[in-house]
């Protein structure tokens, strides 16, 4: 069922095989953050849930936001901004760049190569804006991306939509980055390689009125105070006022951590919401839950982090997987949704909390 | 990629390559097929140290470049049992029953982790993962080995002079960049971004 018209809704979907929130803003006016599939219908996971409940992406979704370019989070992006055709899309500027381009378009199909780490999704996605010649939002420190005025809210508050990254340091840094990925004639093809930390990654903030919520994208902190999250804590041109709400950074990540963030940017035992992550056994780590469970109660995940079989083939071929000693495991959890809905106008600071398909405590990640 | 003997397929390279492969077959019909590709090939000695070409599971080595007019580098396309003689080469054949692409997301010493995208199933990401041992790789590909390479997985039976078995082959692609690909990857990034407005 799809939220009143004065409900605030934040919706945590994945892994499925990556993460993507979706957020009511008041009056069916939607944001969706990052793109994943979805594991049971295999389309983009918001495009399922949104119309799950009824609502037309076509109309409703009025900003899509493209924290990174890491296929965990850009799953599906391409097909997604298709479908919110009054969308506006987000992104740092730098994924326009032409050495980036041109980076994406050496693993395109022509190329005869897999394509990854979301190189084939920015493709669409550029080809598509360049297309419609509709101008993108660059997305930087410190700047409103979209703004729905209270007379059009539904529950008569102003709603912002701001990024707080990537600052010009982060921006500098992903440049070099891809500058670095030379690639030579005669080099062996592969699949792009995502580079780590996520320099790149856009930060959001979100105010409905005096409520706010902080959605981490896959930020990580380093010890450069021009980066990670020391420059967003330490930023005075940043929307002020703590968060109700934090989409956890980096699937909880002790990379992505900072002390900082939960003291000064959310408010007490906030709700805490994450996609977990399968790769090199897992995110979050039975620490990362437990520093995160310490924190607030209210911490929930979208899927536990259990190996799962790969699908069952026939019996020629699983004898030949056995004598072989293959394993075939699942690369992801199935999807699961975490949703966080207000009461309403008149006690907006109230959540209910439903999980949904796989979601659990967060407590119970690693329960099998 | 090769048709043998009216049999059906086996791996890979490449997409376009693929469908001027099927294109041929459904023109030209199997046995042609296999005539063609069976008409140029160079077979690695089993016993050669560092053959091309490797294998997960049973099975062995034989190369068979590229013919039939498709334009790859690749050395090394599909690996089939012993090889015993021109008398035999049309009874040797691969059923494909189970067929993957993978990529390598991780290197971890004596095993390497793969991303896998079931193709049998018609699957378009990768929702599967596993672990294949490094020493299953000949030398030359283990030297290789690096996280993004691309390979094609193959479980199937293979008919071999009236034998019938159980292989499971794994075919990493071996396409390289050329002055072409790099340089008109950049015009094409050039002109992206210059249609790309920004507000």
């Amino acid at each position: 069922m799809r939220p009143r018209i004065d409900q605030v809704e934040v919706t945590l979907i994945g892994p499925g095989y990556g993460e993507s929130a979706v957020l009511h803003l008041g009056n069916d006016n939607w944001v969706v953050i990052d793109s994943c599939i979805d594991s049971q219908t295999g389309q983009p996971a918001a495009i399922s849930y949104l119309e799950q409940i009824a609502v037309d992406p076509a109309t409703a979704v009025k900003l899509v936001v493209a924290t990174h370019w890491h296929d965990d989070h850009i799953g599906g992006m391409g097909a997604l901004l298709s479908r919110c055709a009054q969308a506006k899309f987000c992104c740092s500027s730098a994924l326009g760049r032409r050495e980036f381009l041109g980076y994406v378009r050496r693993f395109q199909p022509g190329a005869m190569i897999a394509g990854g780490s979301g190189v084939r999704e920015i493709d669409q996605v550029t080809k598509l804006l360049a297309k419609q010649l509709k101008a993108a939002v660059a997305a930087s420190a410190n700047k409103r991306v979209y703004r729905l005025p209270a007379r059009e809210s539904g529950h008569g508050q102003e709603c912002e939509v701001w990024a707080l990254s990537p600052s010009d340091a982060q921006y500098e840094k992903f440049l070099f980055e891809i500058g670095s990925l030379v690639l030579e004639p005669g080099e062996l093809k592969r699949r792009a390689v995502a580079q780590r930390p996520n320099h790149l990654s856009v930060v959001t903030w979100v105010q409905v009125g005096d409520l706010a919520l902080l959605l981490g994208a896959d930020l990580e902190e380093t010890r450069d105070a021009g980066t990670g999250w020391s420059v967003i804590v330490t930023s005075a041109e940043r929307p002020q006022g703590k968060a109700a709400v934090f989409k956890v950074a980096h699937h909880g990540s002790a990379n992505a951590h900072s002390d900082a963030v939960w003291q000064m940017m959310l408010v007490e035992e906030p709700f805490a919401v994450l996609t977990p992550w399968s790769r090199a056994g897992g995110l979050p780590t039975a620490a990362d839950a437990r520093r995160i469970d310490e924190l607030t109660p209210n911490a929930y995940s979208t899927a536990r982090l259990r190996p799962s079989r790969g699908r069952t083939r026939s019996a020629a071929v699983e004898k030949t997987l056995r004598d072989a000693g293959i394993r075939i495991r699942r690369a992801e959890p199935p999807t699961g949704v975490v949703r966080l809905r207000n009461v309403g106008a008149r006690d907006p600071h109230t959540w209910n909390v439903e999980l949904l398909r796989q979601a659990c405590h967060l407590s119970m990640v690693h329960a099998a | 990629m090769i048709t043998v003997a009216g049999q059906s397929t086996a791996s890979v390279s490449d997409e376009p390559a693929l469908r001027e492969h099927n294109t041929q077959r459904q023109r030209i019909g199997p046995a042609e097929i296999a005539r063609r590709y069976w008409s140029d090939f160079k077979m690695s000695r089993p016993d050669e140290p560092n053959a091309p070409g490797h294998r997960v599971g049973a099975g062995t080595r034989v190369d068979i470049p590229m013919t039939a007019g498709t334009a790859t580098d690749e050395s090394k396309l599909v690996e089939l049992p012993r090889y015993s003689g021109p008398t035999t080469e049309r009874r040797i054949s691969f059923h494909p029953l189970q067929e993957w692409e993978g990529y390598v997301i991780a290197v971890n010493g004596d095993t390497f982790t793969v991303r896998l995208t079931d193709l049998t199933r018609g699957a378009q990401i990768a929702e599967e993962e596993t672990e294949f041992p490094t020493n299953d790789l000949d030398e030359q590909d283990r030297q290789l080995l690096e996280v993004g390479r691309v390979f094609r997985w193959a479980v199937g039976y293979q008919y071999s002079g009236g034998t019938k078995m159980r292989v499971s082959h794994v075919v990493f692609r071996r396409l390289r960049w050329t002055e072409k690909d790099l340089a008109s990857a950049e015009k094409e990034g050039r002109e992206l971004a210059a249609k790309i407005r920004w507000e």
